[in-house]
């Protein structure tokens, strides 16, 4: 009862955000942190980002994702070994499973963003320049052939902005976390599609990989 | 409101050159092969001296392309810290090694899943794969192969790869009425992957690689294939005792404990 009652009322919250003019800039900070279902124990999930797609650039791209929860603080560390000197847009999926080849349904030869995004689920967290918030300014993401990222959060307000944008809880156990964006003069079919307003090349996963609670 | 284009500056973690080091193993064209795995180009500078085991510090491009080139003093590769006991050692004429048999795919899948997955980013095949074979050989007693693939100059070229050889822990798993080969290549794949899934993950042409017993043939050979495969005991660690154990005819029967804690440090979060 307590998370249907939680549920109502973020829903309407946001209903309200939506048609109430101001408040659509963000979150509305005065949401009670104790109506959102908490992120069930502190510790350490990591994902190992195998490759996708790579046959489109020639590299073998991996990476790994570690987010540690002492407390109301969330610390994500991901890194990415790949060759295309582009943005990677990475974010914490809604869904559980990552693309195989069988989900290239148009059989075009790559798993573009939407066909990722059918099997992955939207964003459930963007790993971006504001990890507290998926509705800042700061839809910045790390550029280059090999990054590393690394952002802090309040436990808290993660919790409250995933509910209201995504009405389902943090939890992270077995979240999908994908990695996209390919060298943009790649050779792609017209076929591919894209995900928003952003060229294929952008929105193509190169990595992908599944959260493990490791302690 | 969010943007949902991204337009916005971007997160400053400039691509950088990298760095690579190590001995030389091979110089094939324009190709340099470091006995760590590594592969970097000489089309960009004029001049290269340096020869096999030469121990060389090289700063590459985005596209491997050699930018400098410095000798390295004293340098001291996993390879040259190894202390290497002839106890490992038996005559070709002594028992083959026998790999255990995993029975079904389910005890494949837990073997995969329990790998260690703390590997450092910058870290080589060779010392996670020997980790994660001994580390399960300790577990559950099950003994393991290695499958090393080794990819050819002509492929390398074609496709700019960044490496001349993979390897990773492979086990005989008992499936109905047959015994599969699955390569466990926590780093890469997502499962366990039979052998010809696996080699097709690296080689893009997926031409499937010609399965051979002596290292020679790969090293020498006048490059016609895309890769060659070799399946090896676990105690094999990297590809230059292979090519001992052709030369001398020495094999392999276990692994000295002060190499494993080295392939652990190397390649492993402690």
């Amino acid at each position: 009862m307590k998370n249907l009652s939680a549920l109502s009322l973020l829903s309407s919250l946001v209903l309200v955000s939506s048609c109430g003019g101001e408040r659509n800039q963000g979150v509305d900070r005065k949401i009670p942190a104790q109506l959102v279902e908490e992120q069930l124990s502190e510790g350490r999930y990591r994902a190992l980002l195998r490759p996708l797609n790579n046959r489109l650039s020639g590299f073998i791209p991996t990476g790994v994702v570690d987010i540690r929860i002492v407390g109301d603080r969330v610390e994500v560390l991901t890194f990415l070994d790949d060759d295309a000197k582009v943005a990677h847009r990475q974010a914490i999926q809604l869904g559980t499973s990552c693309p195989t080849t069988s989900d290239d349904t148009n059989a075009d030869g790559v798993i573009d963003g939407p066909e990722a995004t059918r099997v992955s689920g939207g964003v459930l967290i963007p790993l971006d320049g504001d990890l507290n918030s998926a509705l800042s300014e700061k839809d910045v993401y790390p550029v280059g052939s090999g990054f590393t990222y690394n952002e802090k959060a309040s436990l808290k307000e993660l919790e409250v902005d995933t509910r209201v944008r995504t009405g389902q809880n943090l939890n992270l156990e077995g979240r999908v976390v994908l990695v996209l964006g390919v060298a943009r003069e790649t050779g792609l079919p017209e076929t591919v599609a894209s995900s928003e307003s952003l060229p294929p090349s952008a929105t193509i996963p190169v990595v992908c990989g599944v959260l493990k609670r490791v302690n | 409101m969010k943007k949902l284009l991204f337009l916005g500056p971007i997160l400053a973690i400039a691509a950088q050159a990298e760095v690579i080091e190590g001995r030389i193993h091979a110089i094939q064209g324009s190709i340099v092969k470091l006995e760590n795995g590594r592969v970097a180009f000489l089309d960009q500078i004029q001049q290269f001296h340096f020869k096999k085991s030469d121990a060389v510090r090289i700063k590459i491009d985005d596209r491997s392309s050699v930018i400098t080139v410095h000798q390295l003093k004293g340098f001291k590769s996993s390879v040259d810290l190894m202390e290497m006991p002839t106890a490992l050692y038996l005559q070709e004429s002594d028992p083959p090694f026998e790999p255990t048999v995993i029975d079904g795919l389910n005890q494949a899948r837990l073997i995969f899943d329990r790998s260690n997955p703390f590997y450092k980013r910058v870290s080589e095949c060779t010392d996670r794969a020997h980790v994660w074979a001994h580390d399960e050989y300790r577990t559950s007693g099950s003994k393991s192969l290695k499958a090393f693939v080794f990819f050819t100059a002509s492929y390398i070229n074609s496709v700019r790869f960044k490496w001349w050889f993979h390897v990773a822990p492979l086990y005989k798993v008992k499936v109905q009425d047959e015994v599969r080969d699955l390569v466990m290549d926590l780093r890469y794949t997502h499962r366990p992957m039979g052998l010809r899934d696996w080699t097709d993950e690296f080689v893009f042409t997926k031409r499937p690689c010609k399965v051979t017993t002596k290292f020679s043939e790969y090293d020498v050979n006048p490059q016609t294939e895309d890769c060659y495969l070799m399946i090896e005991s676990m105690h094999y660690r990297i590809p230059d005792e292979l090519h001992q154990r052709e030369l001398t005819g020495r094999l392999r029967i276990q692994s000295s404990e002060s190499e494993l804690r080295m392939s652990r440090r190397f390649a492993f979060e402690q």
